[in-house]
């Protein structure tokens, strides 16, 4: 299974009780945020509904979230920006 | 690309950006945009405010992606480069902020007021649309929260 990289930003952060990373080694993007929900419960199913997605920093696509990667990658969580 | 939008290309500039932890100088983006080709300078302040949402907020964190000083160079290009011959600066500032202090500037200068003041405003709704930054308010009670992920 390749490691899947999942970096927590701002409020996901928060809901990964301060983790800034973890690596899930599984099939696909949305296997790993669903390993994530479940070890970090309700606080991060629901920052998750609310995220977008980057994959080696390139815009993840929802539909796209659980095809099967063929290495490693690294998937960013971002929660709604909250800027100036 | 015709003659004249080829003209407005060289005169729309982006003359600063950049996202971190210095305290912003908002006369410093004013003199960063001034030329003597314009007749209108235009900046936007975004300050911490003591309240939100009817609550009394103390204090602000701002955290940003590590792509956000590169994406708001390319906001700042792109607001440019619709925007006709203007030139731009703009700043967001990241880490512990008290109330009152500066957390955004953006200034865009232009011949004439109407087109500073519409490139402001654009430029202002897209950083805050589209620059990965979070913010965390502390309130006057010792509660918590990350704006806009409730």
């Amino acid at each position: 299974m390749p490691a899947i990289t999942l970096r927590y930003y701002a409020a996901a952060r928060a809901a990964a009780n301060g983790l800034d990373e973890e690596v899930i080694e599984t099939e696909s993007p949305a296997a790993a945020l669903r390993v994530s929900a479940r070890r970090h419960g309700e606080p991060m199913r629901r920052v998750q509904v609310v995220c977008l997605y980057l994959q080696d920093g390139r815009a993840l696509r929802p539909e796209a979230a659980a095809a099967a990667v063929a290495g490693p990658v690294t998937i960013d969580v971002l929660p709604p920006f909250a800027g100036g | 690309m015709s003659a004249d939008r080829a003209d407005v290309a060289m005169l729309a500039r982006v003359v600063l950006t950049g996202v971190g932890e210095s305290v912003l100088d908002v006369a410093a983006h004013e003199r960063a945009v001034a030329s003597a080709h314009a007749g209108a300078v235009v900046t936007f302040a975004g300050v911490v405010r003591d309240h939100d949402g009817g609550r009394s907020v103390a204090a602000l964190t701002y955290e940003a992606h590590p792509d956000a000083d590169r994406v708001l160079g390319e906001i700042a290009a792109r607001v440019a480069a619709r925007s006709g011959a203007v030139r731009v600066a703009v700043s967001h500032r990241v880490g512990d902020l008290a109330i009152g202090d500066v957390a955004l500037v953006a200034a865009v200068s232009s011949a004439h007021r109407a087109q500073a003041f519409a490139a402001c405003g654009d430029l202002v709704e897209e950083v805050k649309a589209a620059l990965p930054v979070w913010k965390r308010q502390v309130f006057a009670d010792g509660t918590h929260e990350w704006v806009g992920a409730l």
